[in-house]
């Protein structure tokens, strides 16, 4: 049985202007950085949240819809209800210096898997990157596991000017694996550089959501269900599904090319 | 012994095991309906596609409860246009591999029943769905299709009169009557009935918050729980017609789809056990239901297809065997 369980918000931070962290009075002990989890708030709706941490569990969210503006307005005491964890995390077994690359609201996910990887003492870079730098989150955390964090802005408040990429150009060059996460054409930039480099690497892709344990087939990219098969792919698996960088689904299902110059060409 | 044959013949089209994908799951895209049908079975079902894209209700749209799943996903499609594409390339792929490829269809009149129909055609599906039975819009809708067999006629007709592709009707085990439903819709000339959609509507709360788990409140029951009720209302439309039944409803493992086949089916859909078993039920499936026909000595599934024992005691009388009594 796999019904939501519903619980307290026992802590609330603000991680900037438009992002809180959660923490909930639950706990995953088995969780895998790169898992999800669906929240619910009863009589809303009910989205997918990367694990940040699994004891307590712990989701970052940004304010950018109806679900997550709802969340923003909880406070502590208020009740959620979640289910999980789901999904393919990431493969931290292998060895040598983890580039992790974040955009966004990406670098939650990679938080989880920087603090698992640092009981592991790696050596690891995190390269984070936003549009500027009120959009940056979780540097003082991932400075207080003691990493090293290259951050970019495209508008250059902070660190590099420029996407994230140009953060990790140091990293790349002693990185012997990558794990990544953030919007869509940041990956696809981010996969082209792996396979470019030889260099391993795991990318965290998002699609819209329904069930969360692979039947309704909503979450689909080329056949593949973001939600059990992913939600972290290598960047070879990334690269053979047509659809990734290039088709994203509503929630009728119909299909919808991405925008941009960050889009793979057909 | 020779291989046994586990092909069978739908209203003309050849399947090459009696394994369906139950439509609603996954089959979202065309890759999927690839995959599906590479994973071993012998049809793929769309999801049900009406005239314009749905959204479909909020999350939660499915649950596992324990002795099953609920769901009220609402329907959410993207309309037929897009699925004549995913019907279009998914036969390219699957026809060579001798695998059928099912459109699923619904509409929220009966006039509509015929245009979506219509629509669908031109992709060449190798028969069309009707599904009168979703148990979860008729709030919406304001009837439900199959509730009343002079209702279910009309559909079919007016599906039938707007193709020349054969269908099946899928009806629901939420009537008193299935075999009555059953024997109008043949009679208004459905080609095929696929029995049954989801149980119900249920209902599941959240004692804490006690809010409806499924955010349209109520949703359909599917997985093991409903089996034997399937299996009953195959049993019930076997008896009351002589066309194909597709029977759906539970079926997890080799042994539900023989049950399933003794009880009437032709075919066997299969959905909520993908949750709990992957996509290696298509190929599970149909080495199972082989190895019982090797057992018994079957040839063809039509050699114990509707063979149920008949097994009706008098009612009313009690059976005593003979007592010696002591001298």
């Amino acid at each position: 049985m796999m019904l939501p369980r519903v619980v307290s918000i026992t802590e609330i931070i603000l991680e900037n202007p438009i992002t809180k962290t959660f923490v909930l009075d639950a706990a995953i002990p088995h969780a895998t950085p790169g898992q999800f989890i669906m929240l619910w708030i009863p009589g809303v709706d009910e989205k997918p949240f990367a694990i940040v941490a699994g004891e307590p569990l712990t989701i970052t969210v940004a304010a950018v819809g109806p679900f997550s503006r709802a969340l923003h307005e909880l406070k502590v005491g208020d009740q959620v209800g979640w289910r999980g964890p789901f999904g393919r995390g990431f493969d931290l077994s292998g060895a040598g210096e983890a580039l992790l690359i974040g955009g966004g609201y990406g670098i939650a996910a990679l938080y989880f898997a920087a603090s698992e990887l640092r009981k592991q003492n790696g050596e690891i870079t995190v390269a984070m990157g936003g549009r500027a730098a009120h959009d940056l989150l979780f540097e003082s955390r991932l400075g207080a596991l003691g990493v090293r964090v290259d951050i970019a802005t495209e508008d250059g408040s902070r660190g590099t000017r420029g996407f994230v990429t140009a953060a990790a150009q140091d990293a790349l060059i002693r990185a012997k694996r990558i794990l990544a996460c953030g919007p869509e054409a940041m990956l696809v930039a981010v996969m082209k550089l792996a396979i470019a480099k030889n260099i391993l690497a795991q990318l965290s892709v998002e699609r819209y959501m329904k069930c969360g344990f692979g039947i309704c087939g909503q979450c689909t990219l080329s056949g593949k269900l973001v939600c059990i098969d992913g939600p972290v792919f290598t960047a070879q698996e990334l690269s053979r599904l047509p659809e990734f960088g290039r088709v994203h689904r509503d929630a009728s299902g119909a299909a919808h090319f991405f925008q941009g110059s960050g889009a793979r060409r057909i | 012994m020779n291989d046994p044959d586990l092909s069978v013949n739908l209203c003309g089209v050849h399947l090459r095991n009696p394994t369906m994908l139950a439509s609603g799951i996954l089959g979202l895209s065309e890759d999927l309906l690839i995959r599906v049908g590479e994973a071993g079975a012998g049809a793929v079902v769309t999801k049900s596609c009406g005239l314009k894209p749905r959204a479909g209700y909020p999350n939660p749209v499915v649950a596992d409860w324990g002795g099953g799943l609920i769901n009220a996903v609402g329907l959410s499609n993207p309309g037929v246009d897009a699925t004549l594409e995913e019907v279009r390339t998914a036969k390219r792929v699957l026809k060579p591999q001798g695998i059928a490829v099912i459109a699923s269809i619904f509409a929220e009149s009966v006039w509509d029943f015929g245009l979506v129909a219509q629509k669908i055609s031109p992709a060449e599906p190798d028969l069309i769905e009707v599904n009168i039975s979703c148990p979860n819009v008729e709030h919406e809708f304001g009837q439900f299709f199959c509730a009343s067999p002079y209702v279910a006629a009309q559909v079919t007709r007016r599906v039938k009169q707007s193709t020349h592709i054969p269908i099946i009707v899928k009806l629901s085990p939420n009537e008193a009557n299935i075999a009555e439903i059953a024997r109008a819709v043949v009679d208004a000339g459905a080609d095929a009935i696929s029995a049954i959609n989801t149980l119900g509507p249920g209902m599941v709360l959240d004692i804490e918050s006690r809010a409806p788990v499924i955010s349209n409140r109520i949703g359909g029951i599917s997985g093991g729980a409903i089996h034997p009720v399937a299996v009953r209302c195959v049993n019930d439309i076997a008896r009351a017609v002589r066309v194909p039944i597709v029977g759906i409803g539970g079926n997890a493992t080799a042994r539900d789809a023989i049950e399933m086949i003794i009880a009437g089916a032709h075919a066997v859909g299969i959905g909520s056990a993908i949750y709990a078993r992957g996509l290696d039920v298509f190929a599970e499936t149909p080495r199972g239901i082989a190895d019982y026909m090797l057992r018994h000595g079957f040839a063809r599934l039509e050699d114990f297809r509707g063979r149920v024992m008949e097994t009706a005691p008098t009612v009313g009388t009690v059976h005593r065997s003979p007592v010696q009594l002591e001298q």
